[in-house]
């Protein structure tokens, strides 16, 4: 089998496919601290793609609450288990951040049943219950006080919501596994999507798909996935003028202002081109504050997430990685640059492909305590980060104070 | 760097327990009186179907699905559907405690077996709020979902088999003694009395009450128990004086 490099887990690894990478890549952080779970984002996508016959159980874009909650019901502890069954004791990183475990690429291949990853296909009654132990708790429930677990920085109580859609891979599962090579990626944004002519319903992506994003549809006997809104990141929806492009349903409708996405630029070996200017490049590789979903799978997804800062380390290390720590505590304590970026999530419905932060006054101090339990004074500067869409025009410009507007008093009522 | 170390995620057993939990606190939530305790709401509805669904429970999801049209919109409404149903008082035809459906009257035997319930709540430090007694349907129903859900906490925070086995073992007994020895009755009587008096909110939380303990000992592995008529105690009790109709012995 081929060998391709996975830059997240520090080696090469086994992949059906030689290496080839698009030019830009579709790619995007959510900052799991700031979801409320109203489910807007998953609203606007079945509106817009899932509404039809044959795709009531099909939730492209899904938020479940971890670590009870799943979509199929426990996706991510199946394969776990399932890894760990044939590697046990094995899935670890070293000190230096390198996977010494093995990938779903790396135990799954059965000629047999000619099997190239390692998956499993949920049955029906795993679809049924999307949002199944919405807001349940782990941990001891009904106690007041500390023995709750109210403390920083792990909460004895806990639970937090996920944000779920594909994660255009860089070496996506589903594609590996198609036997008819429906699936394909594109080389302008690294978009991955399943050909509606020559899918046969096989359903070998459901089955491979690690996070179980490729889904499928009965009455079409064929397998869908989410399409990254494509006509959107190409700029050709009516929405707005021709030609730019624009963040996708799920995102642009993110209520909680937890989602940003870009196109970050892709070297040939696969490796992100250093552009620290682009928002995503540089909260995932200058403040390395977003971290990959269960890199460990081996598919180098393309979403990355500020981790939930309450939730216990080894439930979060296992989830995203080496590098929880430091995201959480560079989350609390942020940089000027970084508050700024903050700043831009969902300012702007164009894509934002280029930021730029022009130093303002000190507008206060917040005490805040690190997860090592140090406490450190925050300076907050009223800074301006400036957003610029894919023609170089300025998409936004905001402060890190809010603006206040008092509605006159003759308008107090009006809409 | 940190290293990640290899956890293991919170069991799938977990999840059944706490799914199971939420069929129970939907059941205490349609049958509670509201002057006494939170009537049921839509969104309990949806919590009671996800657990339905997730545990494979496709009968009960359509049962809840047929109670949603009937579910009353607002206190007042719960309040007059529960009174149109039990009355103000005691309903003789189906009361929703279980001391009236044993058939032993005497005051004595009834009291003791009100303070033995009431010790099953005692022991996991429950106390019943407003003014409820404690062998109510729902008190009962809230009380085991509370004990499922102490057992997925004690397995959660780690306290050891031994302590999780005191909670699953009390479950068990509520449920074989108390709860799953009676409500397969309550239900048959409560759906008659609905049906006789055009309740369709009270015909379907007795269906899936029905459902649900069968379904529950099922799960434990006991026979469902055998249905008997309340007993009516409109009639003195035989060791009752004839002038106030109260015990005398
Ligand atoms: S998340 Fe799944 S469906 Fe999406 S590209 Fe990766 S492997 Fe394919
Ligand atoms: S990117 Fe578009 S298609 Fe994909 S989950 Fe979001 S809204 Fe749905
Ligand atoms: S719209 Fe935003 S805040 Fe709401 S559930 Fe989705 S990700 Fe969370």
């Amino acid at each position: 089998m081929p060998k391709v490099m996975n830059h997240q887990l520090g080696r090469e690894m086994d992949y059906p496919y030689e290496a080839a990478y698009p030019d830009r890549q579709f790619a995007f952080v959510f900052n799991i601290n700031r979801c409320i779970a109203c489910q807007t984002c998953t609203m606007a996508c079945k509106s817009t793609w899932t509404y039809g016959d044959g795709q009531e159980f099909m939730w492209w874009n899904n938020v479940e609450t971890k670590p009870y909650g799943g979509y199929p019901q426990h996706w991510d502890s199946k394969l776990l288990s399932m890894l760990e069954e044939k590697n046990p004791e094995g899935q670890t990183w070293d000190e230096k951040g390198t996977f010494e475990g093995k990938t779903i690429f790396e135990t799954g291949v059965d000629p047999d049943r000619d099997q190239r990853v390692l998956g499993y296909l949920p049955g029906d009654e795993e679809w049924q219950a999307p949002n199944v132990f919405e807001e349940v708790a782990r941990g001891a429930k009904g106690l007041a006080g500390p023995a709750n677990g109210v403390s920083l920085p792990e909460h004895g109580t806990w639970f937090f919501y996920l944000q779920r859609l594909c994660n255009h891979c860089s070496h996506p599962a589903c594609l590996a596994a198609c036997p008819r090579q429906a699936i394909y990626k594109r080389e302008e944004d690294g978009i991955v999507l399943i050909d509606q002519e020559r899918c046969r319903g096989y359903r070998k992506c459901v089955e491979a798909c690690p996070y179980k994003k490729s889904l499928y549809r009965p009455n079409t006997n064929t397998s869908e996935k989410c399409i990254a809104c494509y006509p959107r990141i190409e700029g050709k929806d009516s929405e707005i003028d021709a030609g730019i492009p624009i963040e996708t349903r799920c995102m642009s409708a993110c209520v909680g202002k937890i989602r940003l996405q870009s196109l970050v630029q892709m070297e040939r070996d696969g490796s992100w081109k250093n552009d620290p200017d682009n928002p995503i490049y540089y909260m995932v590789h200058e403040e390395r504050v977003a971290l990959p979903l269960y890199p460990q799978f081996g598919t180098s997804p393309n979403g990355f997430y500020i981790p939930p800062r309450w939730v216990p380390r080894s439930y979060l290390d296992q989830m995203f990685g080496p590098g929880v720590d430091e995201a959480i505590e560079r989350y609390v304590y942020p940089s000027r640059r970084l508050l700024a970026v903050l700043a831009l999530f969902r300012a702007s419905r164009q894509i934002i492909f280029r930021f730029e932060v022009e130093n303002g006054k000190k507008v206060g101090e917040s005490e805040v305590t690190l997860p090592s339990g140090e406490s450190k004074t925050l300076e907050i500067f009223n800074d301006k980060a400036i957003g610029y869409d894919a023609k170089g025009n300025v998409a936004v410009s905001i402060t890190i104070e809010e603006p206040v507007h008092v509605r006159p008093k003759e308008h107090y009522n009006s809409i | 760097m940190s290293v990640p170390r290899n956890t293991t995620t919170p069991s799938e057993d977990e999840a059944v327990l706490l799914a199971r939990g939420a069929r129970y606190r939907l059941v205490g939530r349609l049958l509670a009186d509201s002057l006494q305790a939170p009537f049921a709401q839509p969104n309990d509805l949806e919590a009671g179907a996800a657990a339905c669904a997730y545990l494979g429970d496709l009968e009960g999801w359509d049962l809840i699905d047929a109670i949603r049209g009937s579910l009353p919109s607002c206190e007042e409404e719960a309040r007059a559907a529960y009174t149109h149903v039990f009355g103000i008082l005691v309903s003789a035809e189906a009361p929703p405690f279980e001391v009236e459906y044993e058939p032993r009257t005497d005051v004595f035997w009834r009291a003791s077996a009100m303070a033995d319930i009431a010790g099953f709540h005692g022991v996991f430090g429950v106390e019943i709020g407003g003014h409820e007694r404690p062998d109510h349907v729902a008190v009962e129903a809230d009380f085991l979902w509370y004990l499922l859900e102490r057992e997925v906490a004690a397995q959660a925070l780690g306290h050891g088999e031994e302590k999780v086995e005191v909670v699953a073992s009390a479950f068990r007994s509520y449920f074989v003694d108390h709860f799953g020895n009676w409500t397969p009755s309550f239900a048959v009587s409560l759906a008659k009395l609905a049906d006789r008096r055009g309740a369709t909110f009270y015909g379907g939380v007795a269906d899936f009450l029905a459902h649900i303990v069968t379904a529950e000992a099922a799960v434990l592995g006991v026979p469902p128990a055998a249905v008997r008529p309340p007993v009516v105690t409109d009639a003195p009790a035989p060791d009752a004086c004839e002038g106030c109709e109260a015990g005398t012995s």
